[in-house]
């Protein structure tokens, strides 16, 4: 009788496990830099120059990753230009367009028709890809005042929760700047 | 010479042309297999533990998509920059979590998933040894074979003629 009862167990937990797994997407790979510190990084503006993400201190950054063969990319676009118009007058926060696996000709051409009208980066090798744990395109980051990486979406974004993900980053107070001497 | 004969000769000197190219070509991917230094074997064994994100079940070291390539190249560096195979790994596991490992390390739940094939195997060998002791058990008292009522009924009119037939003899 005993054996019954833990086949019967073992049963239920394998249909828990199942139906827990039929609720995820099993493309999307949990990020452990949810809740940590975003990585630091450098890398080339699509206009010239070195960007660094020491320009992001105190600010609330949304970063995209994309590239131009990409069609989930051109569909999530005019959701992350919508976010940028936004909050457009508020300093604090920036915009940067990452453009990565793809070739430098191709994405300064994409962008001078006048797509993605914000900063960025051509990510050269994918480093800085990989640095944020990227796997695919469209990725988003969402990195509050303190440098930390508030949320990732993998596909297009979700306008609303976006925003105001955004919105509750930005009525924090910037972390305070230590004093020297 | 005769112009036939130039002719001749270059058409053998372009009909000899490819086969050159190729076995220098040849001789030269030759060379590539062989020279395979510590590093590339260092490289080629973390990118061979390390999962391609983007594919189906296929490491690092066999997938030829962008990002099984731009992570080669890091492994290279990172490799050459003398970090042991455990920094490597733990650098992809600090970006892509413990996904990124071909084989899940045994550490915390981790242990489920290795021991589970196992707790199965036992599960299933002790419920199979039930069964069949149940089953010994069983055929040790004599057991009827169950007889639907019809068939019963047929029994019972077969042999009632027989019955009286004795009476009768008697």
């Amino acid at each position: 009788m005993t054996w019954k009862v833990l086949l019967i167990a073992v049963l239920v937990g394998i249909s828990g496990l199942f139906f827990f797994g039929l609720g995820r997407n099993p493309r999307e790979i949990p990020s452990p830099l949810k809740g940590k510190t975003a990585p630091e990084f450098t890398g080339p503006k699509t206009t010239g120059g070195e960007f660094s993400s020491a320009e992001l201190k105190g600010k609330v950054a949304l970063v995209s990753f994309w590239a131009t063969w990409c069609t989930t990319c051109k569909a999530d676009e005019p959701l992350i230009e919508s976010l940028g118009a936004e909050f457009k007058d508020n300093p604090d926060f920036v915009l940067l367009g990452i453009a990565t696996q793809d070739s430098l000709g191709k994405v300064k051409d994409y962008l001078a028709r006048g797509n993605r009208p914000y900063t960025n980066l051509f990510d050269e090798g994918g480093r800085l890809a990989i640095e944020f744990g990227v796997y695919g395109v469209p990725e988003t980051y969402l990195i509050d005042r303190s440098g930390n990486v508030v949320d990732k979406v993998v596909g297009p974004v979700n306008r609303i929760k976006l925003s105001q993900q955004i919105r509750q980053a930005l009525s924090t107070a910037p972390p305070a700047v230590e004093k020297k001497g | 010479m005769r112009p036939y004969l130039r002719i001749f000769g270059l058409l053998l000197g372009l009909a000899v042309f490819p086969w050159q190219a190729a076995a220098q070509d040849g001789g030269a991917a030759q060379e590539e297999i062989v020279v395979e230094t510590a590093t590339d074997k260092k490289v080629r064994e973390v990118a061979r533990q390390l999962r391609c994100a983007v594919c189906q079940s296929e490491s690092v070291a066999d997938s030829n998509s962008t990002l099984a390539r731009n992570m080669r190249a890091i492994i290279r560096e990172r490799v050459e920059a003398g970090d042991s195979e455990e920094d490597v790994k733990a650098y992809f596991v600090s970006k892509y979590g413990d996904y990124i490992l071909m084989e899940p390390r045994r550490t915390g739940f981790n242990w489920a998933l290795w021991l589970f094939p196992f707790v199965a195997l036992a599960i299933g060998l002790f419920v199979i040894r039930a069964k069949l002791q149940q089953a010994k058990h069983a055929g040790a008292a004599p057991v009827e074979a169950p007889v639907e009522d019809h068939t019963q009924e047929l029994i019972a009119a077969l042999r009632e003629p027989a019955a009286e037939k004795d009476t009768e003899t008697k």
